[in-house]
């Protein structure tokens, strides 16, 4: 809980947009623990099947992210960035 | 001195271990966290993320399907096959991620390098001297 708190943080205060999806990702990670966790003590081992899609969501926001950056640089070079 | 090592013992050493591994998944979160807080620039927090990643959730799962194998029953087996599964799922897709991001990131980076050099601002003249 107390890393999820400075992860949220870093989200918060992130310079760049890379920070934020980076702190984005790890507390995916976090939840994907937790869920499994949960189900575990809950007993409801329903709630497991959660963790595949969530840990698949936070690859996809990096690769997402990075192509679309990398598109908009190597197509049209700002200078005013 | 011979053991009798029975079913039971196997279970609870299964339970400790998993708790175990619990607790240093824990702890490998914390410190990655405050490495994602402090560390000045992005590649250094990205380095910390893939170690949070690495220790802080791949060892825990795995502490967690120890844990629920000695649970035991269909049940215990599915969470555990399921933790497993997800633990070599993020041990493949963080690390590929971060590489992205970090490609992106030093992309940005050189092209916002060569804008200033072409403006010839104080960054562009130092680099031209030197």
């Amino acid at each position: 809980m107390t890393s999820a708190v400075l992860f949220v943080l870093r989200t918060i205060r992130g310079p760049t947009v890379f920070d934020r999806v980076i702190a984005v990702d790890s507390l995916s990670y976090d939840l994907v623990v937790f869920m499994a966790m949960i189900a575990l003590y809950t007993g409801r081992y329903v709630l497991a099947v959660c963790m595949v899609p969530i840990a698949l969501w936070a690859y996809a926001l990096d690769i997402y992210v990075s192509w679309y950056v990398e598109q908009k640089v190597k197509g049209e070079v700002r200078c005013d960035l | 001195m011979k053991y009798a090592v029975t079913y039971e013992v196997l279970v609870e050493v299964a339970r400790y271990f998993g708790l175990s591994l619990l607790v240093v998944g824990g702890v490998f979160e914390i410190i990655g966290a405050i490495g994602v807080l402090k560390l000045p620039s992005f590649y250094l927090r990205a380095h910390a993320v893939t170690m949070t990643v690495v220790g802080g959730s791949i060892t825990p799962l795995i502490g967690l399907a120890s844990i629920s194998i000695a649970e035991g029953g269909a049940e215990g087996a599915y969470l555990a096959t399921l933790c497993v599964i997800v633990a070599i799922l993020i041990l493949i897709t963080a690390p590929t991620g971060s590489h992205a991001l970090v490609k992106a990131s030093i992309l940005v980076n050189s092209a916002t390098r060569r804008c200033l050099e072409k403006k010839g601002s104080e960054d562009g003249d130092w680099r031209r001297k030197n």
